[in-house]
């Protein structure tokens, strides 16, 4: 391997860790670990149906990402299932969905880039892709990190106090999108979950504020997909799970440090 | 006196069974004004209402414009994997630091500054709370509860502690209770709710209303008994006990 060839993938990817160590603390605030990783199971359908309109996969997994969304948003009340049952049903069927579409959309798409993530595939274009959508994530966090730390705390008295509840779920929720659509050619739709909690959880151990946490995650993330790439390159071994091993890896780590309460 | 927050014949149902029924209140500028009732109702539901946590499906409330609300949940439910000591908790926004310092001396919880929100006992979290509420200089203080999870000596503090801060802030205090004898005296006005207000008035009109003794009984008043219910409501044992200030909902059992 060359390093130019690795180059756009490795700024790609510390851009992600970024952007995800951060987003990832609002994620496990929020209890939305499993909401996280059923929006990235379900970007597959995104990916075959953007191939299958003959557009670029990040539309569709952007375009699919927000209607998986709003049909949570609209359905979750009204039929009597519980959000994650309604979800799970959800992702499972766009995951099944998408891998039966994708051979009929005739494009040569490896499956198994898609669900562990190809960092080879990214180019200069999608490094810039990345640049502008992290440039949004980081910007929208922050301007909007103190109400979304009032959120996280406690949605009855961030809206007591007159925070917009609803308008500012939406935002993170839109994040989360743009992040997992990004994220996805790197790790995958099956491990880019593990980008956002594992590094917030591990920040969670030394951190002792919230606005802490959500400087400590990006780092944490910084040192996991750089650790990750350097097995990819000396080992050889596939970027992907190798940078979210590597995640792991710090995490159990940092177990072995007290926790601050 | 101009209302803070009025609701005009609001009424609720969940799964069928009726929360609220055709509820018509006011909140003046700078009164205590506290809602008292058996659990379930309603208390928890028409205070949601009040201050926007929750919609009626019919009647309308209204509170007036840029109202500033300190709100003082019943519970707060923390997630752990949230780092958050009470410096954090209370210095969200652009609260100066003196505000913080001032009020937690006032509280006389100056101590827990450093401390971690998931460490705290039932009594101080209750006042780290109020401090919040009073940091945000409210022109309406509103309390679900307060004194749920704290020792009975500790509520005495408490109840003594809101109506301290209360005078000093000038506001209006909005509180859901069930202890009768602790809230009664400090309250300008008590509404008694039971789905639909039984009556409502100056606590000692109320405490002498025929409406409040049925729902709660000719209570002895020891100081610091803890109130327990004895029993609900049956209008209808009562005959007539209809007078002005009810609507015809009185009528029908509960």
């Amino acid at each position: 391997m060359i390093i130019e060839l690795l180059l756009p993938g490795i700024l790609a990817g510390l851009l992600i860790a970024v952007c995800a160590g951060s987003l990832g603390c609002f994620v496990i605030w929020r209890r939305m670990a499993f909401f996280s990783d059923a929006l990235a199971h379900s970007a597959i359908l995104g990916t075959a149906l953007a191939l299958l309109a003959g557009i670029e996969p990040i539309y569709g997994l952007i375009g699919y990402g927000l209607l998986v969304g709003l049909l949570l948003a609209r359905f979750d009340r009204k039929l009597h299932y519980s959000g994650d049952t309604l979800l799970a049903m959800l992702a499972q069927t766009s995951l099944a969905l998408g891998v039966l579409l994708l051979p009929l959309s005739g494009a040569s798409f490896s499956l198994e880039a898609l669900l562990f993530g190809d960092i080879l595939a990214i180019g200069w274009p999608g490094v810039w892709l990345t640049a502008g959508v992290a440039t949004v994530i980081l910007l929208a966090l922050f301007i909007l990190h103190q109400p979304l730390i009032d959120l996280a705390v406690d949605e009855d008295l961030a809206a007591a106090e007159g925070v917009p509840v609803t308008r500012l779920k939406m935002v993170l929720f839109c994040l989360l999108v743009g992040l997992i659509a990004v994220a996805v050619q790197m790790v995958g739709v099956l491990l880019v979950g593990a980008l956002l909690l594992m590094p917030a959880a591990t920040a969670r151990r030394f951190a002792a504020t919230p606005v802490m946490m959500l400087l400590l995650a990006p780092c944490v993330g910084v040192l996991a997909v750089s650790a990750g790439l350097s097995a990819a390159w000396y080992l050889d071994t596939a970027a992907g799970p190798s940078i979210v091993v590597s995640a792991a890896a710090l995490w159990l780590l940092a177990m072995v440090r007290r926790a601050v309460p | 006196m101009t209302a803070l927050i009025t609701a005009d014949n609001i009424a609720f149902k969940a799964d069928g069974r009726m929360i609220l029924d055709r509820v018509s209140m006011q909140l003046n500028d700078g009164e205590v004004l506290t809602i008292i009732g058996p659990n379930g109702a309603g208390k928890t539901t028409l205070l949601r209402m009040l201050i926007g946590l929750m919609k009626p499906d019919s009647g309308t409330v209204t509170r007036r414009r840029k109202l500033r609300i300190g709100y003082m949940p019943q519970k707060l439910e923390l997630n752990q994997t949230m780092p958050l000591p009470v410096k954090s908790f209370l210095q969200h926004g652009a609260v100066p630091a003196d505000d913080v310092t001032r009020t937690l001396e006032q509280l006389n919880i100056q101590h827990l500054y450093h401390h971690s929100m998931h460490r705290l006992s039932g009594g101080e979290r209750q006042r780290v709370l109020l401090a919040r509420a009073m940091l945000r200089r409210p022109d309406v203080l509103v309390l679900d509860e307060p004194a749920q999870g704290v020792d009975i000596p500790g509520q005495n503090r408490l109840y003594a502690l809101i109506d301290k801060v209360r005078q000093d802030h000038h506001c209006a205090v909005l509180m859901v209770s069930h202890d009768l004898h602790l809230v009664m005296a400090n309250s300008d006005r008590v509404i008694c709710l039971n789905q639909h207000i039984c009556c409502h008035g100056h606590p000692d009109n109320v405490s002498s209303d025929k409406a409040y003794l049925a729902l709660f009984g000719d209570m002895p008043v020891p100081a610091l008994a803890p109130y327990v219910h004895h029993h609900d409501h049956h209008h209808d044992l009562h005959g007539d006990i209809v007078d002005g200030k009810h609507d015809e909902g009185c009528n029908h059992d509960h």
